[in-house]
């Protein structure tokens, strides 16, 4: 009797759904035609006028016209031959890279945006998901304005969730215009110029060396994920954390029973001892005492510290001080 | 320091370009954009919450921006920058040179504040019915509006060395001076439970300087790049004073507290930040036949804390490959492996009882058994299908691994492995309308434990009443209930996204979504762990030619969280 783990039994699953989706026949025929030809930018003028005033002052204007190998071509340099479209007017006869697939051997920008930066654009989450370069920028715009909106809007039309989170009162600095969006995210597929491997935790340190150590006495959960306790885009919690304290330290973490004690009097002379009947017990006044307090008011070197707290418990890794 | 000359530099910098570049001295043709304006504001306390990055003040300031975009034949530069405040402002300068050099360079500063006082929650706790002894505070200086202005420059270089091999330099580097107040707290633990804070100055300074090569030749690229990073803190140190431990309940001396008497009637340096230095090399390559494309890269990065003289080194690599099998099917894979190796040292604390009534001398030596030692290892396989020209579907697998070395013990191992895939379809009526759904699912066996777990046991038959006290139960020195192994990640995630944009017309788009996430920990016994979040969004933009753009959205966002927190139930 065969026998599958779930990891398994979903590697067979996935097998079967893949197969059964390359059976299904494809329907691949637009473009230009192979005997298409060349037929200079004028003919394209005579339809497309909107987009031909003031092309040759954009950015791609005015580079396509420096390069010899596009001098004559302009506009087919990246919509290709276009006589075939010219004469029959049909809009699957020429290339329009808005509505190019991702399937292709790459997409057609890359052509010309061949250095490192791009290199990674078929793995980054965008090139991944077939989004065309044209879905966010003007391709017939000048420089600086090639954007089809100013980001963060840009990007919040898509990841509207993100947008909600960056309006959280606690959030780092992006509806302020001090970061963008491509201050951590690698948007073409690049990697973050600053960070250092491609561990998630090194994008964070890039901006917060100070959180790295390696410590002598650790947080075992930065050396997971600041994701643990940190939601990066905004949150409710203070200090961009997940949930407010303590709550988010009592998920790991016991809470002390001296946190619950309600208080008392300094008397000024030391008070005799009462055990076994104390007179200070828990009360329901102490839990909300206890849900008054922030862990990281006393554990104030939360990500680590390289001095011993006074405390013996945890061998003095209680990172107080 | 002299980081305010560094900033003048760059204001000197900024306008002499703005001087060169409007007096013709460079020619081309430009296009200028200038702005004027001013703000107020009046803020109250009650905004340091929601104005963390907002400058609080009650003062008009004059506002000015500006951007200058040139182009000759063979170049193309750009020059902007707004100054909002004196803790607001930014400029940037970008050129690119005949194809052969391009540079960015940028400078900005910006003020963050802290969102409250770190004491302030003590008076709400004890406003509760008595005044406290367990807590009471202390504030040690008056400042209260602690905060730090961050300046940041940044500049970045390309140059072409060799046309024939694509040969080209990178070269970036970036400085960030975080200069201020901070709020330090430190507690005496524990007669007093005292908290007092200090005001500390805040001068850090992180430095990173890249260096690397590039070439390709053909089919195939190659590159290298080394990275340094530095991050120090000039302020000085700070101390607090350590009063004499005593019971608690109390008052008295106790035998069982000498554990934390220490650092007893001594000033001790508090909150020192580390001295990092940490260096990387990566090689990178890349053959690109079309319809295959492989590239990857080899990593090796060491990080050394000076001040406990600690460090660690991962070396890595990733191997990524994609092809075409067919005009309609796209195939991906990925995969990731890195070793992390961090020194053990003893770090060597006085006996705590030395010296000291009560016990046998107990050796407080610490040795330092990193978490961070660990194997990391990743891998996906994931296919896009195009079923048509207007529908398109991807199918996604992947397995991570991570094998955790001496955590939390030395010699112990422990292991987390999830499995996940994902799927979605998309359909696109070319630039009229696009409707797509996405769904995501997570697997994870033993998801990571914080040292000393929350618990599950029930207590009923573990605690024991105290001798002599029928009603007292030492709850937190039963170790065998209060450290266990539980964890409140989940093992099983459920990811669902779905969108829809309708352009309307050429100028009027309109779009919605829905994202929802779910999650639970199926592994714990009695206990629940779940998650949910719910996102449903609504938005409009519109587009009068190519002048300007509204856009506005609407998200609602509701978020629940169902899971055991450990508060303490009985106590001495």
């Amino acid at each position: 009797m065969l026998s599958l783990s779930k990891p398994g039994l979903y590697s067979v699953l996935l097998a079967l759904i893949l197969a059964a989706l390359w059976l299904i026949p494809a329907d691949v025929s637009a473009g230009p035609p192979p005997n298409a030809e060349y037929i200079g930018s004028e003919a394209c003028g005579s339809c497309h006028d909107d987009v031909m005033e003031g092309f040759s002052e954009t950015t791609h204007g005015l580079l396509l016209s420096k390069v010899k190998k596009y001098e004559d071509k302009l506009c087919e340099s990246c919509h290709g031959p276009g006589s075939a479209h010219a004469e029959q007017q049909d809009p699957d006869l020429i290339i329009n890279p808005a509505k190019t697939s991702g399937m292709d051997d790459k997409p057609l920008c890359l052509d010309c945006h061949s250095d490192s930066k791009f290199a990674d654009w078929q793995f980054s989450a965008h090139g991944a998901e077939n989004v065309n370069c044209s879905t966010c920028h003007t391709v017939h715009s000048k420089a600086g304005q090639m954007l089809k909106t100013p980001t963060p809007d840009l990007c919040y039309g898509c990841h509207t969730d993100v947008r909600a989170e960056f309006y959280m009162p606690s959030h780092h600095p992006v509806t302020e215009g001090k970061l963008d969006c491509e201050s951590c995210h690698n948007i073409h597929g690049t990697e973050n110029k600053f960070a250092m491997g491609d561990d998630s935790r090194e994008l964070c340190f890039t901006c917060h060396p100070d959180k790295e150590g390696p410590f002598m006495f650790e947080h075992e959960p930065v050396n997971e994920d600041c994701r643990m306790c940190h939601s990066p885009h905004g949150t409710v919690a203070d200090n961009l954390l997940v949930q407010s304290e303590p709550t988010l330290c009592l998920n790991c973490h016991a809470m002390h029973f001296h946190t619950q004690l309600p208080g008392q009097d300094i008397p000024d002379e030391e008070p005799v001892p009462t055990d076994p009947n104390r007179f200070i017990t828990s009360t329901p006044d102490g839990f909300k005492i206890g849900m008054l307090t922030k862990c990281t008011q006393c554990h104030s070197e939360i990500h680590g510290s390289d001095l011993p707290s006074q405390s013996i418990s945890g061998s003095g890794r209680a990172l107080t001080r | 320091m002299k980081t305010s000359h560094t900033t003048n530099r760059f204001v000197v910098l900024f306008l002499a370009l703005i001087v060169l570049v409007t007096s013709g001295v460079v020619r081309a043709d430009y296009t200028y954009s200038l702005w004027l304006g001013s703000h107020y504001t009046d803020f109250n306390d009650y905004a340091k919450k929601v104005g963390e990055f907002n400058r609080i003040g009650s003062d008009a300031y004059p506002e000015i921006g500006f951007t200058i975009l040139g182009s000759t034949e063979d170049n193309l530069f750009s020059l902007d920058g707004q100054f909002y405040d004196n803790k607001n402002a930014f400029a940037n300068m970008r050129l690119r040179a005949n194809n052969r050099f391009s540079m960015k360079i940028g400078y900005q500063v910006f003020r963050k504040q802290l969102q409250f006082d770190l004491l302030d929650n003590f008076n709400a706790r004890e406003a509760i019915g008595k005044k406290a002894k367990i807590l009471s505070h202390e504030a040690l200086d008056s400042i209260m509006d602690y905060g730090f202005d961050r300046h940041q420059a940044e500049a970045e270089f390309e140059l072409m060395l060799a046309e024939k091999y694509d040969l080209k330099l990178v070269a970036a580097h970036r400085f960030i001076f975080d200069k201020g107040d901070e709020q330090k707290t430190s507690i005496s633990h524990c007669y007093s439970c005292h908290v007092s804070t200090k005001s500390a100055e805040v001068k850090r300074l992180t430095n990173q300087t890249n260096l690397g090569l590039e070439a390709s030749k053909g089919d195939v690229s190659v590159g290298y790049k080394f990275s340094y990073r530095t991050f120090k803190s000039y302020a000085d140190d700070i101390s607090f004073f350590y009063d004499e431990a005593k019971n608690p309940v109390s008052g008295g001396d106790a035998e069982e507290f000498s554990s934390r008497e220490i650092y007893n009637g001594k000033d001790m340096p508090t909150g020192i930040y580390p001295d990092i230095r940490k260096y990387s090399s990566k090689v990178k390559f890349q053959v690109d036949k079309g319809k295959h494309l492989l590239n990857g890269s080899f990593s090796y990065s060491r990080t050394k804390n000076d001040v406990s003289n600690l460090d660690n080194v991962v070396v890595g690599g990733t191997v990524k490959y994609t092809t075409m099998i067919s005009p309609k099917f796209r195939l991906y894979a990925y995969g990731a492996l890195s070793k992390t190796t961090s020194n053990d040292v003893v770090y060597d604390i006085p006996p705590w009882r030395e010296g000291r009534t009560g016990g046998d001398l107990d050796i407080f030596d610490y040795r330092r058994e990193s978490s961070l030692d660990r194997l990391y290892g990743k891998g996906t396989i994931k296919a896009l299908i195009r079923m048509n020209p207007k529908t398109r579907v991807h199918v996604l697998a992947g397995y991570e691994h991570i094998r955790r070395y001496d955590y939390p013990n030395l010699g112990s191992e422990s292991a987390t492995n999830t499995y996940f895939g994902e799927g979605s379809i998309r359909f696109r009526d070319g630039l009229k309308y696009k409707l797509s759904a996405k769904y995501r699912l997570e697997l994870t066996n033993d998801p990571f434990v914080s040292y000393k777990g929350i618990f599950e046991k029930p207590g009923a038959d573990i605690l024991k009443k105290e001798n002599g006290a029928p009603n007292i139960y030492y709850y937190q020195r039963e170790r065998d209930l209060r450290y266990q192994n539980i964890t409140t990640l989940p093992t099983i995630k459920h990811v669902v996204n779905l969108s829809g944009n309708y352009r309307a017309s050429k100028k009027v788009g309109l779009n919605a979504g829905l994202k929802m996430t779910i999650d639970k920990n199926t592994e714990l016994d009695s206990l629940t762990v779940e998650h949910s979040a719910f996102q449903p969004s609504v938005g409009i933009d519109v587009s009068a030619g190519n002048k300007w753009v509204l856009n506005t959205g609407y998200t609602y966002s509701y978020n629940k969280s169902t899971g055991p927190i450990t508060v303490v139930m009985m106590d001495g």
